[in-house]
């Protein structure tokens, strides 16, 4: 067993493993972020660290969202990243080997698997892909701002 | 002479001497006996009554002087009592807060009555009763003479009246000094403060028959006006080793110097080149030098510690030992200052809240590769992760879902939550002041860590994981569109207002005359492509230069300057161009420090 | 009763000239010594108020002298009687326990300010 904490994006939910968590910020204060790209949108002052805040469902492709002010700190040492998100639901306590129903085929979506939670599909973020992702198309030198996201719109 | 600029110095030393002194007393009160404890105390009185009588800080002098005085009797005795030592120690805080006076440039306040009141020792009570009321009162005075200018041998005259005066009263302070006298030479001026019970004209008239004075006055010494905010820096002294190796490090840049004039000159391109890479050595070594000017020990901070346990577990009537290792190594001074208080504080909790009736505060640093670790730690009863769960839960800081899945390490940081407190009242001590939640932030603002571990019955450590230096730099802050941004101070050649019809426009570019001289005007909302203002009358603008080339870097308007500690930022945003660091300011907001060529060659 | 004093002076003329200086001012001279080792048995004897001393003497000089005198008589009054150059000898002495100094040429007024200071 595992636990989940389960997030929207637009109408579709999200769901990260709480071992890649290190913190829920509950109100948590934006601070202007210059030169930086579209999707990462502030910074955040988590216990004196200065991390970055991605929004998340701009990243993926998702419509313009009404983003919480509860956010999510990465517990990744080299992705250290605060993601953005529409709304954080109560955490779940899933079994991961069992619940799995489909492979992801398109690697950016970010997507590792879709789970079956009671009747309700969750597709669990790949932040490693994302990282990646990130990378790729926010901080390309010269790449401009143009990001691969599918346009789910 | 301008004594307000030794006025920093002064304060600094003496706060030195006088937590020396604490400690000293903290010592010795455990050990009554213990001679070199009461002669070294004696000799920290000296100290600051010396250099607060040359400052002209009387009230100060008179104090330090008093103490040296009874620690003088103690030393004959061979011992203190325990009733002195709580004299000695209210002694040593109000000297505290005549330097607080000091700092402030207020009057200091009036500290006769406490010098009057008795030392409760035996044998100073049987000393000869003072007639009350028909003893002159003790005034501190400045005597300055001057010699004839026949006058033989006068550096012997000095002598004689040097010692002459010590007969008068108590001499607290001799320009020059006796040693300086007795180098001999052309001396023919003596300023002497002293405190006498002796008369201005009881004084002038036991002069009357020295025929080699020519000119006497007698004034009471005014503690200097102060120009307060003029010095405004804090003052660091540094080690003649250091100064050696600026010395040293000067003259390899003068040689480099010439020796790229020369390369320059024939125009020869490898020596140039090598010229060039040791010149970037050079200036490394210079900066990592200059970072050294700024390293103190941390005993600086841990030195009143001492005290301050002693006074806290006497209030709480529980034995408390205080242990300090490694106190010498050396942190940023900025850091230690910012550190002063939340040790405090940490130390008050462990009193408080930590050790029950009898126990060890340990407070240890060490170095851990580039970092310095700063451990407080009891053996005290230490903190119960599932306690603070509930505690946290009842006083609504967290939900039960939150507390049910958190791990006992994240538990105990609960205790930094802002309004959390595991005692079940506030004590006295602990209840004011900073609680954790202001040592959390502070430790972090210098881009330090806190750990916290414990355990119930085992006690609690507090682990501050710090940088052995921080980048401490000036930055002018800048509001644009509602945000803001900081540019180093040493990118800011000038502010200025520009009035609107004093801008022209050439082809594309807005211009302006500066100093003669036509400057772009570039604005800093729209190289960060933010929302452009309305037109407005007057423009504000700093100056300041890109590849060379001064523009004008038009913003809302300037929010201050700031000194800030940088921090370095994290993958991947340290990839972005334009920035050269962020800072947390004092009430937790973020603000990033531009880079204006790396912004403008963005855009490009 | 008058007040006493002792002159020690290697050279007659000084010590005649101080004795006339002292004598006409009331004085009684109770001994004089040409040399240090002199001076401090001439102190024992007599213990006078006063002692004038010279810095430069044969066998022990003034500034021997004076701490022998003191050491036998800690309240001893000595002042020395010093010449152009010899400032840092003067310097010595004082911080050995002089009370004052005379520097020659002297003056009768000269000799008894000084005296007075230290007698008064």
């Amino acid at each position: 067993m595992a636990l989940l904490l389960p997030f929207m994006l637009g109408d579709e939910r999200y769901g990260l493993k709480l071992t890649d968590i290190q913190e829920v910020i509950e109100e948590a204060v934006p601070h202007y972020l210059p030169a930086a790209p579209a999707e990462i949108i502030a910074a955040v002052n988590v216990h004196g660290r200065i991390l970055p805040v991605l929004d998340l469902p701009l990243f993926l492709g998702f419509p313009p969202a009404n983003l919480s002010d509860r956010m999510i700190v990465l517990a990744q040492r080299d992705f250290p990243m605060v993601l953005a998100v529409d709304q954080l639901e109560p955490l779940l306590s899933v079994d991961l080997e069992q619940t799995i129903l489909t492979q992801s085929d398109a690697p950016q979506d970010c997507i590792s698997g879709v789970l079956n939670w009671q009747g309700q599909m969750i597709s669990l973020l790949d932040l490693e892909q994302l990282h990646k992702a990130v990378q790729e198309n926010c901080f390309v030198p010269g790449g401009g701002h143009g990001s691969a996201r599918t346009d789910r719109r | 002479m301008d004594m307000s600029k030794y006025k920093a110095m002064f304060l600094t030393e003496a706060r030195e001497h006088l937590q020396k002194m604490a400690a000293l007393l903290v010592e010795v009160e455990r050990d009554p006996q213990n001679r070199g404890g009461i002669d070294a105390l004696f000799r920290e009185a000296h100290s600051i009554k010396g250099m607060a009588a040359s400052m002209g800080y009387q009230q100060t002098a008179d104090l330090a002087h008093h103490l040296e005085d009874s620690l003088d009797l103690f030393r004959q005795q061979g011992e203190i009592t325990p009733e002195a030592i709580d004299r000695l120690l209210a002694g040593a805080d109000l000297i505290e807060s005549l330097l607080a006076d000091i700092d402030a440039g207020r009057e200091e306040r009036n500290v006769a009555s406490f010098c009057s009141g008795e030392f409760s020792v035996k044998e100073i009570s049987e000393l000869p009763p003072t007639e009350a009321g028909s003893v002159p009162e003790e005034l501190t005075l400045q005597i300055s003479l001057q010699l004839h200018d026949k006058v033989a041998s006068p550096a012997a005259r000095l002598l004689v009246i040097a010692k002459q005066l010590t007969k008068f009263g108590n001499v607290l302070s001799c320009e020059p000094s006796e040693e300086q006298i007795l180098r001999g030479g052309n001396v023919r001026q003596l300023v002497v403060i002293i405190q006498t019970r002796l008369s201005e004209t009881e004084i002038k008239s036991s002069f009357a028959d020295y025929s080699e004075v020519s000119r006497l006055d007698i004034e009471t010494p005014q503690p200097k006006s102060e120009v307060t905010s003029i010095a405004g820096g804090a003052t660091v002294r540094v080690g003649t080793d250091l100064l050696d190796r600026f010395i040293s490090l000067t003259g390899e840049l003068i040689t480099n110097r010439y020796m790229l004039q020369s390369a320059a000159g024939d125009k020869d391109w490898d020596s140039l080149k090598d010229g060039l890479g040791r010149l970037g050595r050079l200036v490394k070594d210079l900066h990592h030098q200059v970072l050294q000017v700024r390293m103190m020990p941390i005993d600086t901070v841990t030195g009143r510690l001492p005290r301050l346990v002693r006074d806290l577990a006497r209030r709480s009537a529980k034995d408390v030992r205080l242990e300090l290792e490694g106190t010498g190594i050396e942190l940023d001074r900025a850091i230690l200052e910012e550190l002063a208080d939340p040790l405090i504080h940490m130390v008050r909790n462990a009193i408080d809240h930590g050790i029950d009736k009898q126990g060890t505060i340990t407070v240890r640093a060490w170095r851990q590769r580039d970092q310095v670790m700063l451990q407080v730690a009891d053996n005290g009863r230490g903190m119960d992760p599932a306690l603070l769960r509930r505690s946290a839960v009842e006083k609504g800081l967290i939900g039960p879902g939150q507390a049910e899945v958190m791990r006992d390490y994240d538990a105990l940081q609960l205790v930094c939550l802002p309004g959390f407190s595991t005692a079940s009242q506030l004590t006295a001590t602990s209840g004011r002041g900073v609680g954790m939640d202001v040592v959390k932030a502070a430790v972090e603002k210098l881009g330090g860590v806190l750990n916290i571990d414990a355990a119930p019955g085992r006690g609690t450590r507090f682990t501050l994981k710090l940088p052995l230096s921080v980048a401490i730099i000036k930055v002018l802050l800048l509001n644009v569109a509602n945000k803001q941004v900081a540019l180093p101070i040493t990118r800011v050649l000038q502010t200025i207002e520009v009035e609107r019809n004093q801008i022209q426009a050439s082809g594309k570019q807005r211009v302006f005359s500066f100093n003669e001289e036509l400057l772009p005007l570039v604005s800093l909302r729209k190289i960060l492509a933010l929302a452009m203002p309305k037109a407005v009358e007057r423009v504000a603008v700093v100056i300041t230069e890109v590849l060379g080339r001064k523009i004008g870097l038009v913003v809302d308007d300037f929010a201050g300057q700031s000194e800030v500690f940088v921090q370095a930022l994290p993958s991947p945003i340290d990839r972005l161009r334009g920035l050269s660091g962020g800072t947390i300011l004092g009430d937790g907001r973020i603000v990033f420090i531009l880079d204006i060529q790396g912004l403008l060659e963005r855009k490009r | 009763m008058a007040q006493r004093v002792l002159i020690v002076d290697d050279a007659l003329f000084m010590r005649n000239l101080l004795r006339d200086i002292f004598t006409s001012a009331g004085w009684e001279v109770v001994g004089e010594a040409a040399d240090g080792i002199e001076a401090l048995q001439k102190y024992k004897d007599a213990h006078p108020d006063l002692v004038t001393m010279d810095i430069v003497m044969p066998e022990r000089s003034g500034i021997e002298a004076l701490q022998d005198i003191l050491a036998f008589d800690p309240q001893a009054v000595v002042i020395m009687c010093s010449a152009l150059g010899q400032e840092s000898m003067v310097l010595e002495a004082i911080q050995h326990g002089a009370r004052d100094f005379i520097a020659k040429p002297f003056q009768q007024e000269q000799v008894f300010e000084v005296v007075a200071r230290v007698c008064g």
